[in-house]
């Protein structure tokens, strides 16, 4: 439903949409106005150079002479000059505009992108969400600098030549006049079959790339099934259908401007026809008739042009709509008034009302499901951790272990029921004041550009060096450290992009770690990682998880035996919970894990 | 030794050109004609817009003026005649009616070139993707890997999005410069020599400038284009890390970072839009002049009675149609350095080199007898490509030299009996069959791998893979319907009843009559998603329709459960007496049915045997099969009680 509204806009302008734009154009209010002022300036001196032509030979081309000639030129060229300086100050105007507007608006994106809950993250590609803010957003605001201020210019541009040909002669005038609207409803009649057709090449163009994605990422299995001929055939249909597509739209599109040239000729021959007559009256002379030609062949292609701002706005409206889209954005979680009142925002915390956090979790009939989903995960779900105790989650791969880290870091909340820290809700107290207090190791550790020192700081970002140092040494990242030319100055490259997997899981250890949390949640890599990398982190955990609260989505047995309990989730649900020792006793599908493990753990070692 | 280097690179930069050119000429296939006939209609299109303002002047001077200075213009008197010829009217309507055919005229030239030339550059695009995708499908898996998939989708569609616009628009508009500035200099020159001078003058200095200033403004593109980047890079790392930012709870700080770096990158493109301004307004500055200089000089000449004022409507009309070709000339030179980047990365996906296919190779009966002897194998250093060309190391830090993941292997498989292969993750098993079915290649001195008597690398590829059913570890299902998935190996439409039977052999069929759509569900479409276990049995049911004689399943059912594995392995067998099965497992009682099992260990096979055979050996099959027995066993678990 949703789907098909946002479908049927691209054919009509959408104000509405537009107008969501204002509030970013707002402070350029003063740039937009100085913008006018220069279109109409410009298109004044522009639209007056054939009353040059006009000048220069009625009055030495004519008459025989070149007297008057040196103030003649210095005029025009100082109009010219003059002209030269406005266009200067319209690129920067324009420019200042647009990357002025994008800059807010891409700002305004990335505050909202800080509180969109994080399954927002799986449902749309990070590559995805970086189109929306570099590519479409850049698109946005162009046409709002660029083409408007194109097309204002022109616009002015047609009406001074209008109202110039009007005075110096309204029957050649209105020859010329009489054609604009031929133009017009050519460009109308055309420009919507254009972009129906340029429909069709976009659905095309993505189930093309769709299928290179299908073809490249699958083609081991393409080679097992001997299926690389079929395929290619089946593309080549695809091609074929987008060769016919786009042919259709270059057709379309090859009419309109020979076309506007072709009628600004035919004016330009009706009027020498209708010129001759005059001039033979004596009611023409020949530097209107030159002014004439030139003002006619110089409109029909702005006017042209004019029409195709209109279909070029639509074409953006695209882009625009899912920037709006995002803008709309809601966070999933927000603190209450009262709550923001006493322990402040993401931005201005109140540090000095939080409370000390112990890391006493506590979940206390737990109804939840995810958005958009109607099937509850948790029903009336218990669990008490007191502070200081572990927990592992076992599981399958994309059994849903990390449901319950979701809801005890609150980056969701029950339907009903209450997650409780040191005993109270967790909706009683900020969002900041929890995540302050929590340790975050992922599976798959995410760095940022930037030194190794930088990236363990930002577990506490007033750390000293010495502190760093410290808690690097603690779970014995120093090793990635000195095994790095730089030391701890070393740059990590994109996303740590610089240093292998188990190099990155240490430093994300020590980033937590230096944050001190009384809430440990780590996410233990699964991935092959060399003996010796491996031995560290197992030392790492048991480092940093001591004295902590901790959540352990767990995959590796010495882990997961250490845990005061363990949860088995399986399709989403806790379906086994106890210690090891139970757990082992009762023979379920924790004990096939297990077994699983076991033999995983068997068969890799050396005997 | 310096000197020689240059001379290598230089040598080098001549080969990629020649086969870049080489490569455009390929991509022009069945174009080649079409693009001619859009430079010779574009010419005529030139052509007839120059013309009218020659009939123009004609008409101001000799009809309207009734001048008699100066010679009225070749052509234009041509033309008139020509018209008198049909027409008996008083000459200036003849003269109107002519400018007017000339519209006519105007317009379908320029209808004509713009849909020659949009029809021929769309069949560029199309050869160009039809190229890349049939020959990725050829490049071998050891060429695949060495590149990122979204890199190459990138190349297959923003590259190709750039090669599409220099076919369309950078290439025509190139031609279109040269055959206006052409056309206008030898209409000028035949007019009046000395103010042509004036006119032809300028068009070097405006290219060159333009040429120039495109340079050092493409050099301020590159520099926003690196804070472009940088702020790219800061926004993909904040939301891969969005867990990482909330839960240390930096939302303010990365906030604060973003905002640094956005404001860095519009003063970035603020400052160039200084250069910017000053480029265009200069170029517009030029151009004006030049007009100025035309209309004032001529009509010095006029004065004079050197030429014609009809004559000098002419030169207005060609320096104003010459201007903006010539600005537009140095910005589509550096627009096609785009282009010329785009070429090179596709032409690297071009020239990579295609699997061997061994054509003409031999065609053994197959009997399925397989015979692994003395192989080695390892795979290449993890070299990648980045997106700019480049080979680097993957992990720069790490050690990167090959280790061997099969080091002298020897197996021997009997046709249409049944093999278990039990080991470790990394130890080898996968390799095993990757090399059967040539996805990667033994090297020549590596050992031999034969299937019926024949080595692997004399039989034809096609003829290998297709005698080979391959269920691959990491299941690839398509986004068609499940019927087609099942089907995708036969050439025509699916046969339901076929189709229907793979599935139930591998207990599928229930499952997909249980969706609401039944077979004609389409895999990954919003809504449906099939679990692990569904995915697996798809793709066994897939892969029995080949009804090859060598099936081979690499751990394809390990999100099945136990009783479910055992349906599949009986209806496989039932199914497929003769066949040769492979089946490497983690399970026990999946391999202990099969007639022989290895047992493999750092690419080797440390035990073989029948079941009975490996569990009276006592070692790494015994303890496994220990552990997954210890279910059926009183007082077992004890023992793992105990263990750390």
């Amino acid at each position: 439903m949703e789907n098909e509204n946002i479908r049927s806009s691209h054919d009509r302008l959408e104000p509405k949409l537009w107008k969501r734009l204002l509030p970013f154009l707002a402070p350029s209010k003063k740039l937009i106005i100085a913008l006018l002022v220069i279109c109409i300036t410009q298109a004044g001196i522009e639209a007056s150079y054939p009353l040059f032509t006009k000048y220069a030979i009625n009055n030495f081309a004519e008459k025989g002479t070149s007297q008057g000639l040196l103030p003649f030129v210095l005029v025009y060229l100082g109009a010219i000059i003059a002209a030269s300086i406005l266009n200067m100050c319209w690129v920067v105007i324009c420019m200042r505009i647009d990357t002025g507007t994008a800059k807010r608006l891409r700002h305004e994106q990335f505050l909202r992108l800080q509180s969109v809950g994080v399954d927002y993250f799986a449902k749309h590609s990070v590559g995805y969400l970086t189109g929306r803010f570099m590519s479409d957003t850049g698109r946005v605001t162009e046409v709002f600098a660029w083409l408007l201020g194109e097309a204002i210019y022109i616009f002015f541009i047609v009406v001074v030549s209008v109202i110039i040909m009007l005075t110096l002669s309204w029957q050649l005038g209105l020859i010329t006049i009489a054609v604009i609207p031929v133009v017009v409803f050519i460009t109308f009649m055309i420009e919507p079959k254009t972009m129906r057709a340029n429909r069709r090449v976009r659905e095309l163009n993505s189930l093309i790339s769709g299928s290179y994605n299908e073809g490249i990422t699958g083609v081991k299995t393409a080679k097992s099934l001997v299926a690389e001929e079929k395929f290619t055939q089946e593309f080549r249909g695809l091609t074929g259908d987008m060769y016919r597509a786009s042919r259709r739209v270059g057709l379309l599109g090859s009419v309109i401007l020979p076309a506007a040239t072709s009628i600004g000729l035919f004016a330009v021959g009706a009027m020498l026809y209708r010129a001759g007559i005059l001039v033979d009256q004596r009611l023409l002379d020949y530097g209107t008739l030159a002014a004439f030609i030139t003002f006619t062949m110089a409109i029909i292609d702005p006017v042209a042009h004019l029409a195709f701002f209109y279909t070029e706005l639509l074409g953006y409206q695209a882009a625009l709509e899912r920037v709006v889209k995002l803008l709309d954005e809601e966070p999933m979680i927000t603190d209450t008034p009262e709550v923001t009142e006493k322990y402040g925002d993401m931005f201005n915390p109140k540090r000095e009302n939080w409370e000390k956090l112990h890391g006493d979790v506590e979940f206390s009939h737990v109804w939840f499901r995810y958005p958009e989903s109607e099937k509850y995960i948790l029903e009336d779900f218990c669990l008490d951790v007191p502070r200081g105790k572990s927990v592992a989650i076992v599981g399958e791969t994309g059994a849903g272990k990390s449901t319950i880290v979701n809801l005890a870091c609150r980056f969701y909340e029950p339907e009903r029921g209450a997650v409780l820290i040191d005993g109270r809700d967790s909706r009683e107290r900020s969002q900041l004041w929890l995540h302050s207090g929590l340790g975050y190791v992922l599976q798959d550790p995410q760095l940022f550009s930037g030194t190794i020192r930088e990236n363990i700081r930002y577990g506490r970002l007033d750390a000293t060096d010495a502190e760093v140092e410290a808690a690097a040494r603690l779970v014995c990242a120093d090793k990635v450290a000195e095994h790095c030319e730089n030391g701890y100055e070393t740059q990590v490259g994109e996303g740590g992009a610089q240093l292998s997997t188990g190099q990155k899981q240490l430093i994300s250890f020590a980033r937590a770690v230096l944050a001190d949390p009384p809430i440990f949640v780590l996410d233990e890599a699964t991935s092959s990682i060399d003996t010796e990398t491996e031995r560290l982190i197992q030392d790492a955990i048991g480092k940093a998880l001591s004295g902590r609260t901790s959540f352990i989505i767990a995959h590796r047995l010495s882990t997961i035996m250490r845990c005061d309990l363990i949860l088995v989730v399986d399709d989403g649900k806790v379906i086994e919970r106890g210690t090891h020792r139970e757990l082992i006793a009762k023979r379920g599908r924790y004990r096939e894990l297990f077994d699983a493990m076991r033999i995983e753990e068997e068969l890799s070692s050396k005997k | 030794m310096k000197n020689k280097d240059t001379t290598k690179t230089e040598k080098q930069e001549f080969n990629t050109l020649k086969s870049k050119g080489a490569l455009l000429l390929r991509l022009y296939r069945g174009a080649k004609l079409l693009f001619g006939a859009s430079v010779i209609l574009n010419a005529l299109q030139i052509a007839a817009t120059f013309l009218a303002p020659l009939l123009v002047g004609y008409t101001a001077d000799f009809v309207i003026g009734n001048s008699v200075d100066g010679a009225p213009s070749g052509i234009a008197v041509t033309v008139i005649d020509a018209a008198r010829r049909f027409i008996s009217a008083p000459e200036l309507l003849i003269c109107s009616i002519a400018i007017g055919v000339f519209a006519l005229l105007a317009f379908l030239f320029g209808f004509a070139y713009r849909a020659v030339l949009a029809v021929a550059s769309e069949r560029f695009v199309k050869n160009l993707r039809d190229g890349l995708y049939e020959h990725s499908m050829r490049l071998p898996v050891s060429w695949h890997n060495r590149y990122l998939t979204g890199d190459l989708i990138q190349r297959c569609t923003t590259d190709v999005n750039t090669m599409r616009e220099f076919a369309r628009t950078q290439l025509i508009i190139l031609i279109r410069v040269i055959i206006t500035i052409v056309i206008a200099i030898v209409i000028v020159f035949g007019i009046n020599t000395r103010l042509a001078l004036v006119v032809s003058c300028s068009i070097p200095i405006v290219a060159v400038y333009s040429y120039v200033i495109g340079k050092v403004i493409s050099k301020y593109f590159q520099a926003n284009e690196e804070v472009e980047g940088e702020l790219t890079t800061d926004i993909q790392e904040n939301l891969t890390a969005n867990r990482v930012v909330r839960a240390f709870g930096r939302e303010e700080y990365e906030t604060e970072k973003f905002g640094k770096l956005n404001e860095k990158y519009t003063q970035q493109w603020i400052k160039s839009s200084y250069i910017m301004g000053l480029f265009w307004s200069v170029a517009d500055l030029m151009s004006y002049v030049t007009l100025l200089a035309v209309l004032s000089v001529g009509s010095v000449f006029v004065a004079r009675g050197e030429m014609s004022f009809g004559e000098l409507l002419v030169f207005l009309s060609c320096t104003q149609q010459v201007s903006w070709p010539v600005r537009q000339l140095g910005r589509t030179l550096s627009d096609m350095t785009k282009a010329s980047v785009a070429l090179g990365r596709l032409n690297e996906i071009y020239s990579g080199k295609p699997e061997t296919t061994t054509e003409n190779g031999k065609t053994p009966d197959m009997t399925g007898d397989i015979v692994f002897h003395n192989v080695r194998f390892s795979y290449p250093a993890p070299v990648k490509v980045t997106a700019e060309g480049e080979e680097v190391t993957e992990q720069p830090q790490v050690n990167t030299e090959p280790v061997d993941v099969l080091c002298g292997l020897d197996l021997t498989i009997a046709g249409g009996s049944t093999l278990g292969v039990l080991g470790a993750t990394g130890s080898g098993k996968s390799t095993l069959t990757y090399l059967l079915t040539r996805m990667w290649e033994l090297p020549e001195d590596c050992g031999e791998i034969s299937v019926s008597g024949v080595d692997t690398r004399e039989i034809p590829l096609h003829y290998l893979r297709e005698n080979i059913g391959l269920v691959l570890q990491e299941t690839f299902l398509y986004s068609k319907t499940v019927a087609e998935n099942i089907a995708i190996t036969s050439s025509c439409a699916p046969d339901l009843d076929i189709v229907r039977e793979k599935a139930a052999i591998a207990s599928v069929d229930g499952d997909i009559l249980g969706f609401e759509k039944g077979y004609d569900t389409i895999i990954g479409e919003r809504g449906v998603t099939l679990s692990g276990g569904q995915k697996q049995r798809v793709a066994i049911a897939r892969t029995l329709l080949k009804n090859a004689p060598i099936m081979v399943f690499d751990d394809s059912m390990s999100a099945v459960d136990t009783d479910t594995d055992r349906n599949i392995r009986q209806g496989i067998r039932a199914a497929t007496k003769k066949a040769t099965v492979i089946i490497i497992s983690h399970r026990i009682s999946t391999l202990m049915a099969a007639d022989k099992i290895a047992v493999m260990e750092d690419g080797r096979i440390t035990e073989f045997g029948t079941h009975s055979e490996l569990l009276a050996l006592g070692g790494h099959y015994r303890r496994v099969y220990d552990i997954q027995s210890a279910y059926d066993e009183e007082g077992g678990e004890s023992a793992f009680l105990e263990d750390k």
